[in-house]
């Protein structure tokens, strides 16, 4: 290893994973968001489990993490949770809405200056939020949140 | 005393890597791989990539540099990350946990939202600890081989240490025991 321009790309089916995990766990940390602000709020684990038709099991399995959701999951639990679902794609080359100072590496990279902007490379990636309806916007980039309606 | 500087001179040297975060938001947290931890990212032969996880781990590493949340299950149990049971110690994993096949990045902190990941594991190949002190567990083994790159990048400093996990995730992070 010498640099990081020799790293290697991803094949196209290890795209497709990365794809798929970064949608999926947007998704999942949507849906955590809320469940957290409904448990402040006085909800309890037997109570989504009700609003979801009574599965304890199933709730408590898809609780410990998002390796098993699908996009019926997150439907069921936005329901539950009274939520709503936003969906946006962003490009990797979009403007950030607030730019920020703050750069994790500064000071523990040589070439790292405080106004180094992120590595972008050749794909996308995915953050979340879940609310409302589907709008997609470029190719790359996705961003999902639940909000109560 | 910061690591940070250790940590420019290891980069400089090429003996460690930072992950490249391939986002339009600026990093949260700190993720390098030693040449090791890169080579079972990227080469086509070893045993993660063997079992076709790559995307998954980039997702996984992804979370943490973006600082999204590190997070337990409904019964505080860590899933994200997760400190293992020492000797030796302040070994810890992010764990790959997906429906085919799981993989577990073995790694130390340097400093809060600093993970240094040595080793990239099979979660397959790490088979159960065995109770018996007469022979090392797989996971025993990999957890001395991930203190012996430890030493060999920081000789004569350890790990970083903190009394729960808010003091090694300093945002975003569930609240669980360590």
């Amino acid at each position: 290893m010498t640099s990081q321009s020799k790293q290697i790309a991803m094949s196209a089916n290890e795209r497709d994973d990365y794809g798929f995990a970064r949608v999926r766990d947007a998704a999942y940390d949507g849906v955590m968001d809320l469940w957290r602000r409904r448990k402040d709020q006085g909800m309890t684990q037997a109570q989504l489990a009700d609003a979801l038709g009574g599965d304890a099991g199933w709730l408590s399995r898809n609780l410990r993490g998002p390796g098993n959701w699908t996009l019926r999951t997150v439907g069921r639990f936005v329901q539950a949770l009274n939520g709503e679902v936003e969906f946006k794609v962003h490009g990797l080359e979009d403007p950030l809405p607030v730019r920020s100072n703050y750069h994790a590496y500064v000071g523990y990279e040589p070439e790292m200056t405080a106004t180094a902007g992120p590595t972008v490379r050749q794909r996308g990636c995915v953050t979340s939020s879940v609310s409302g309806p589907v709008i997609l916007k470029g190719p790359v980039k996705i961003n999902t949140t639940v909000v109560v309606p | 005393m910061s690591i940070a500087p250790s940590i420019k001179a290891l980069t400089e040297a090429g003996k460690l890597c930072k992950f490249p975060l391939q986002s339009r938001q600026l990093p949260k947290r700190r993720l390098f791989l030693t040449e090791t931890a890169l080579k079972d990212l990227q080469s086509p032969n070893s045993a993660t990539n063997i079992l076709g996880v790559r995307g998954f781990i980039e997702s996984a590493m992804t979370r943490w540099v973006l600082g999204q949340r590190v997070f337990a299950d409904d019964k505080g149990k860590p899933r994200f990350l997760k400190r293992l049971d020492s000797p030796p110690p302040e070994i810890w994993e992010i764990r790959v946990i997906e429906p085919r096949v799981q993989a577990r990045l073995f790694g130390r902190f340097a400093e809060p939202d600093t993970l240094i990941l040595t080793r990239f594991h099979s979660r397959g190949v790490l088979r159960d600890r065995k109770k018996s002190a007469a022979h090392d567990s797989e996971w025993q083994v990999a957890m001395k081989e991930c203190e012996a790159s430890w030493n060999k990048l920081f000789p004569g400093e350890a790990p970083f240490s903190g009394p729960n996990i808010h003091a090694y995730v300093t945002e975003n992070c569930d609240d669980f025991t360590i």
